[in-house]
Formats: C-alpha cells, structure tokens, sequence
C-alpha cells in the first residue's frame, strides 16, 4: 500500500530511511521515536537530531529511530489509506514505541506536533494516555517555557541531552523489569533535576488572568526544575558520523559544533541565556572530529556552528586548519555568524574563491540609543568600516537584519534603519567611479520582536499587528533610494509565536483548538492561517492580547518561574532596568555580569 | 604528453526503497559514495569542477533498475574487482555494483551507445488472453498515439517502429523492447497507455510495477547486446 502512495506524492525519500549511516538493529529493550515536528528536510538539517539520534543508538539496549511531519500531501494519503505515523528506520507505527519524544525548536511547530500524535493514533491529551501507550516527552528550546505544550506532553526535558539521558532510560529499563505503572515511573523520572512533569504541579489565576500560584501537588515532585548542561565539551560524546539524506535537504554538510553559549547578552536573544555559560571545545577535538565525519559522509562542505563564531578563541587556528586539510579535496569551508572584521573578510576571500557572496550584518535595530537598549554591541562605525573593506575587496551587496517593534523604540529608530542603508550606499560611492564596475545593492529586512522567556524583554508587551503594519509602512514609504530594497515579516505570525512562547496551560487547548479548526505547518508562510488562530481564541475565551501586548510586572509569577536556566531573576530585572536606561552590559569575556550562571562550574566563567 | 584516459563503466541495480530517489539525488549519491570510497575520480576544469561521471540514462522515479551503466574517469587505474568492492561496501540496500569494466580508449560513452532497453511491467489486473491480445495488436499496421511534447503541445506519433519486441506473460506481466536513448526514444508509459486503450481498459501508471531489466547498444549487424 506504501509503495503505491509514494509514487503519488512530492518527494517520496522524505519517507523511506535507509539514508548513508541509517542504524539498523534487531529488537531492544527501549524503542525511542525521536520526532522532528517539521518537514523531512528541516529536521534532518537539524544538529541536535544528528547528535542524539547516535547518542542514544550508541546503547546497545536502545533504538532510536526518526519521524518527521508528514507533508500535507502525504498526511492526506495516510489519513485515506488509515497509515499509522511510523518510524522510518522500520517502518513500525510509533504507537508502540516506549517513548516518543518531541524537539521543540520554534514555537510554530506547535500544531504540528498535535497533528504527528493524532496521526500515530497516541491520545493528544496526557491525561487520557494509558498503561500501554508510549512516553511522551518534550526537549530543546522552547521546552525551557513548556506550559503551553504542558497537557500534551508527560515529561520535559530541560537542558543538554547527553547528561541525563543515559541514567533515564536505565531507570525505565528497571522500572519496566518490575513491572510499575506509568504514574510511578512519572513520579520516579522526578528524581532526576531536569525532568518536569507536568501532572504533578497545580496552577491557579488570579481574577484578572495573572498566575495566582504554582505548586507541586506530591512530594516527589520539585519545586525548581533544573536545566542540565554539558560541562566539558571536548568528553562529551559527538558522533563520528552523520545521517547523509538522500535527497537535497536544507543544509547538506558536515556541521562542527564549535561552542554552546554565547558571551555577548543581546537583551532580545533567549539562546543567549538558555545556553549559558559559554563552553568552547578545543580546535583539535574539532579537527580529529572533522576528519571522521568528511570520511564517512562523502559531505562537500563543512560548517562552523555556534552562535557567534568570531567569538571563538581559537577561530583564527582552526580556520587556517580546516582550510589546510581540505581545500586540495575541494570540501568547502562555510562560516555562519562571522562578525565582519579584516580577518574575517581575509577568511571569506579564501573559502570562496569563486562567488563573492553578500555581506551580512545584524544590527537589529536602526539608532545606536536602541542597540544600546538591546545590547548589541555593533556600532554604525563597525558597520561602515566593514563595509568599506568589503567594498574594496570587490564585494558590492550588503544585507541587512533589523527588528522592528523592540522595547522604547521611537520612529526615529525606525527612520535609522533608512539611514543606516542610505550611508551604506553613500559608503560604496566613495570609491572612485572606475573601481565600482557595478552597482550596489542593499537589503534592509525587519522581523517582528517577538519577547522570549528568559531574557530581561520577558515582561515587555509586544507590538500589535496594526502597529507592526504601521511601523514597516513608515520603513517602506522612507526608503527612497532605489539602491536600497526592503523587506519585512508579516506580522500575524510573530503575534502568535508571541502566545506561545510565553503562554501558560490555558493555551494547551487553544493550540489544540486550532489544530482542530486546521492549523499545522504554521511556520510556513504559505499555510499559516492567522483566522484559525483568532477563531481559536475566541471559542476558548482567552485573549490573544492579555499574553501578547501586555506589560508584565516584576512580582507577577511568571509561567516558567519553576523552571531554573541557572540565570537569576534577579539578574533578569537588573537587565531589564539598564535597557531602559539605555546602558549597555559587557560581554562574559570583558566582565563578569553575575547573572549566577558561574554556579554550573564551567565554561567561561573559569577561562 | 597526452594524458591516458581511464574509464570505467559501472553496471549497478537500483530498486527496492532507492527507487524513490530521482535521477539528480542519484548523481549526489554515487559522488558521494566515490568520496566516501577514496576512488581516484578525475574531476572537471574550470570555476565548479565536479566529478566525470555519466550515466547513459535516467531511471525515473518509482521505477526499479536491474542493469542499469554509468562510466566513471578516473586519474589512475583501479582493479576493477576493488572497485566493486569499495563501491559496494558504501551502498545502501537497494543499491549494488554488479559489475565494473575498464573501457577501451576508443569506446563511445554509453549514453551514446545506448539503443534500446528492456522492460518488465507488472499489470495492476490479469487480463485474459493477454498474449493474443498482443498479437492482434502486433498486425496493426500503425500504432498511432498521441504524445505530450514541449511547450504541453500534443501531436500524433506512430510508435510502432520504436517497439522491437513485445510479449508477455500468465496473463499480468508484459516484456518489452524498445527503443531508447538519443537517436530513438519511446517511454515505456506511452506503450502501456497505448497497449490499455487499444484494450480499452482504464490505465494507471502508477499501479504498474516497472522495471527496467537491460541497456543495449545496437552492433553494426543490427543485433542488440548489453552496454
């Protein structure tokens, strides 16, 4: 039956495994379904996935085996042939998985996530699984707030996988051997400090709709769930190999994870808090690292990931490494967030011989007081400057990435992103007219600020759609030069990644809601149907607007106050101050901000 | 000093869940699998060299290949038999090299040798008499039939010519030989359409099984032999 609905449907591989490196197994004790909740060729570019799918392969008890979002396409012939949602490894229906477990990227995979358990037949509601189905559990970022997934899911994982994963499975292992119930294994998982179970912890409101309290309701379960890390990078397990797709996916190379963390504290960044502190691992460990995974991948390119490499003290050494072990083997070297210096460019020069790509830069917001506000350190001068070495190193377009609707923005910080595009141009016209053989060009994009979690904007009230639209009307109507083109985010789905990046239980059944109405794939411009969502407020009796647009107080229980990313509120609210007066807080390198992270004992904290 | 030119010319059988991938995702595959093998691969000039690897047809998508040819350069000469075996030793289930020959310096590449293929259909129904019904066919003097050109413009072609051999057989499966390649080219969908409405039978390509058994290029005395 398989057979004949792949021949009908757009990109069959999507659904067949037995790509390079796939693990085949005969039966183990444990069956995990490690579940992507987006499109095949997303999640297998995904290096989480690629890291845990071999960590937990490496024991010899368990399998971990792949699911993806079936395309739209793809679910219709499932749903009308009566296909469970299965593993592609095997082929079996994840139902009979012990676990299934969700990696939460972005907040708009959400719907997806209810449609994949619907389509594996598991109960979407926790409450309403039972002894023989599988193990729902949740991890990667967006588990650091889970309350609007927390009826969906039985346990979340908070934190880096490959610390506590190995002591979980053995205690289900056991516990499996004795033959307990589900509910007690629940109960026992909560002896390990970064396992939250939602059942077990009680919330009340307040009239007004604000957390009244949130409480454990058993003895077993924690008051603070703590977030696990990794606290040396280079014995920390990394596979030898990578899954090679075998079709195009959205990165096909072989990715080097250079460091977690990142010293920088932009206000607006949740990934700079979570994965806090910065942890490097040494240039040899990459370098042994690359020359396993290039051998058994065939791979023609190999990235540098983190969240800001330039950052990286050892960047000049591995570069100049990396790219003299594998230029003679054409393999190309690609480095993402690079900030743009001399050396950088240098280096840019020499990975891409050929195409001159554009340069980007991300100052995210137009005036020097509102970087300030955010803390982003790059100045006008940076920019200006980095662009002239570029110019003159023949390059002649330049991207740029700004927010739009950040804290105490003024249209005067929107009038800057015009003017810091039009000096940019004025920049390039500086050279000689017979050094510029063509003309130059520059994007300018806003995305939507969308306030996380965990950062000092975790109390800030978003933008409203209508002043979203009237602040990229204002960009687009003072962008004049015809050198300059601009381009923005609809504001609808950043409104509602909004909701749910900061919601509480209460929207477990609005996203429930709106799967049911017909919501899924809503990170995808072409499916997002913003209507749904209102509709889905609007039968639940929440407002959109109480968890979007709404300034927070700082004595309000917040939903994911239970949960500790080792960064103190304290630190939090201190931030959040200095950006309203405009005051910019150093890096981790430059001086020690004390926001509590120094207590995990690793890291940069100790450099 | 003119250079040696090394070529090989790879038979490999591609089926089972590898029939999923297209014609372009195979070519990254085989490259990647040389890489992965260490072959000593030639690579092209100029600014985007890639490797010299061609294969002599395309094997579309969902459709089984029990002897399909790709010729491969190399910078220095390999064992044939170690060529196999490191091949093999990185190809997934579905994929397998069965054979590998060094080509002679004068030998034309097999996409322009190619001449005609043979397919094996299984039907989605048995149909009664299926043999007779082919004859009967057979004494047609033209089978006329109406193809799908560029820019979607539709004209009538005789296809007869283009159909060597036909047979079939308990009633379900059909073999066929027919012209394929640059000079001559019938897609075996068209002569499964045309077969089903002569039948008058209503037709579903996607529920035959296709495969696709053998490339040959054609000798000088008219007769067809493997690639």
């Amino acid at each position: 039956m398989l057979d004949e609905i792949l021949l009908r449907v757009e990109k069959p591989a999507r659904y067949i495994g037995n790509e390079i490196n796939m693990v085949v197994k005969d039966k183990c004790d444990i069956n995990f379904a490690f579940c992507f909740p987006d499109v095949y060729e997303v999640g297998m570019s995904h290096l989480g996935l690629q890291i845990l799918y071999y960590f937990l392969n490496r024991r010899s008890d368990t399998y971990c085996q792949r699911v993806f979002a079936p395309w739209i396409d793809m679910e219709a012939q499932m749903r009308s042939h009566n296909i469970p949602l299965y593993a592609l490894e095997t082929g079996d229906p994840i139902k009979n998985f012990d676990f299934v477990g969700f990696t939460l990227q972005y907040e708009m995979c959400y719907t997806n996530i209810i449609n994949m358990l619907d389509l594996a037949g598991i109960p979407v509601y926790a409450r309403d699984r039972g002894e023989d189905d599988p193990i729902v559990i949740g991890g990667g970022p967006c588990a650091y707030n889970p309350e609007p997934l927390a009826d969906f899911f039985d346990i979340f994982y908070i934190g880096e996988g490959e610390v506590y994963y190995d002591e979980f499975l053995d205690m289900y292992k056991q516990h499996k051997k004795s033959g307990g119930s589900r509910h007690d294994f629940l109960k026992k998982a909560m002896s390990i400090p970064c396992m939250y179970v939602p059942e077990f912890y009680d919330v009340t409101y307040n009239a007004d709709g604000t957390l009244a309290s949130f409480k454990p309701n058993c003895p077993e379960a924690p008051p603070k769930i703590k977030k696990a890390i990794v606290k040396d990078m280079d014995s920390v397990f990394y596979p030898d190999k990578q899954l090679v797709p075998l079709i195009e996916v959205v990165h096909d190379r072989v990715t080097l994870e250079v460091f977690r963390g990142c010293i920088r504290g932009c206000r607006f960044c949740q990934a700079g808090y979570i994965y806090r502190p910065v942890r490097e691992k040494n240039a040899q460990t990459l370098i042994d690292c690359s020359r396993s995974l290039v051998a058994n991948s065939g791979h023609e390119e190999i990235s540098l990931s983190s969240l800001s490499t330039s950052d990286y003290r050892q960047f000049k050494e591995l570069a100049n490494r990396l790219l003299e072990l594998y230029s003679k083997d054409k393999i190309n070297i690609s480095l993402p967030s690079l900030r743009i210096d001399a050396f950088s460019l240098e280096l840019m020069q020499r990975v891409q011989e050929v195409r001159k790509s554009s340069l980007t830069f991300a100052p995210e917001a137009g005036t020097q007081r509102l970087r300030n506000v955010i803390n982003k350190g790059l100045t006008e001068e940076d920019i200006l400057n980095g662009s002239a070495l570029a110019f003159s190193g023949g390059r002649n377009r330049v991207k740029l990435y700004f927010m739009c609707g950040l804290p105490t923005e003024t249209d005067e910080d929107l009038m800057g992103i015009v003017d810091l595009a039009n000096k940019i141009v004025d920049k390039y016209h500086e050279i000689p007219k017979e050094e510029r053989p063509r003309p130059i060009s520059v994007v300018a994009s806003t995305a939507c600020f969308v306030p996380k979690p965990f950062t000092p904007f975790q109390w800030s009230a978003q933008a409203t759609v209508s002043e979203f639209m009237r602040k990229t009307k204002l960009v687009k109507t003072s962008m004049t030069k015809k050198q300059v083109k601009y381009t923005y985010h609809e504001p609808e789905t950043s409104s509602m990644e909004a909701v749910l990046a900061r919601g509480d239980r209460r929207i477990c059944d609005v996203i429930f809601r709106a799967w049911q109405l017909g919501a899924k794939f809503d990170g995808w411009t072409e499916h997002f149907k913003y209507e749904l969502w209102l509709k889905a407020f609007d039968e639940t009796g929440l407002s959109k607007d109480f968890y979007a647009c709404r300034e927070r107080s700082y004595d309000e229980i917040l939903p994911w106050d239970h949960i500790s990313i080792g960064v103190s509120k304290k630190f939090f609210i201190n931030e959040a101050e200095k950006a309203k007066a405009g005051e910019v807080t150093p890096n981790c390198r430059a001086e020690c901000g004390m926001c509590g992270a120094k207590a995990f004992g690793c890291g940069v904290c100790y450099e | 000093m003119n250079k040696e030119i090394i070529r090989y010319r790879l038979k490999f059988i591609k089926t089972d869940k590898m029939r999923y991938i297209g014609h372009l995702d195979l070519l990254k595959y085989f490259q990647r699998a040389v890489k992965r093998a260490e072959i000593p691969i030639s690579f092209s000039q100029g600014f985007n060299p890639h490797q010299q690897m061609s294969f002599s047809m395309p094997l579309p998508l969902g459709m089984s290949g029990l002897s399909e040819s790709v010729d491969i350069r190399l910078e220095h000469a390999v064992d044939c038999e170690e060529l196999k075996e490191r091949l093999n030793r990185q190809m997934s289930s579905g994929m397998e090299i069965t054979d590998v020959r060094k080509l002679g310096e004068n030998e034309d590449s097999g996409a322009a040798l190619l001449a005609a293929a043979d397919y094996t259909v299984t039907l989605d129904r048995k149909i009664e008499d299926l043999e007779e019904k082919l004859t009967e066919t057979a004494l047609d003097a033209e089978w006329l039939t109406e193809k799908t050109g560029k820019k979607n413009k539709t004209r009538t072609v005789d296809i007869k010519p283009l159909v060597y051999e036909l047979s079939s057989q308990n009633d379900i499966t059909v073999h066929a030989k027919i012209a394929t390649g640059s000079n001559a080219n019938l897609k075996i969908d068209l002569l499964m359409k045309y077969l089903y409405d002569k039948m008058g039978l209503e037709f579903d390509y996607l529920k035959l099984k296709v495969t696709r058994t053998e490339l040959y290029k054609r000798e000088e005395n008219g007769e067809f032999t493997p690639l």
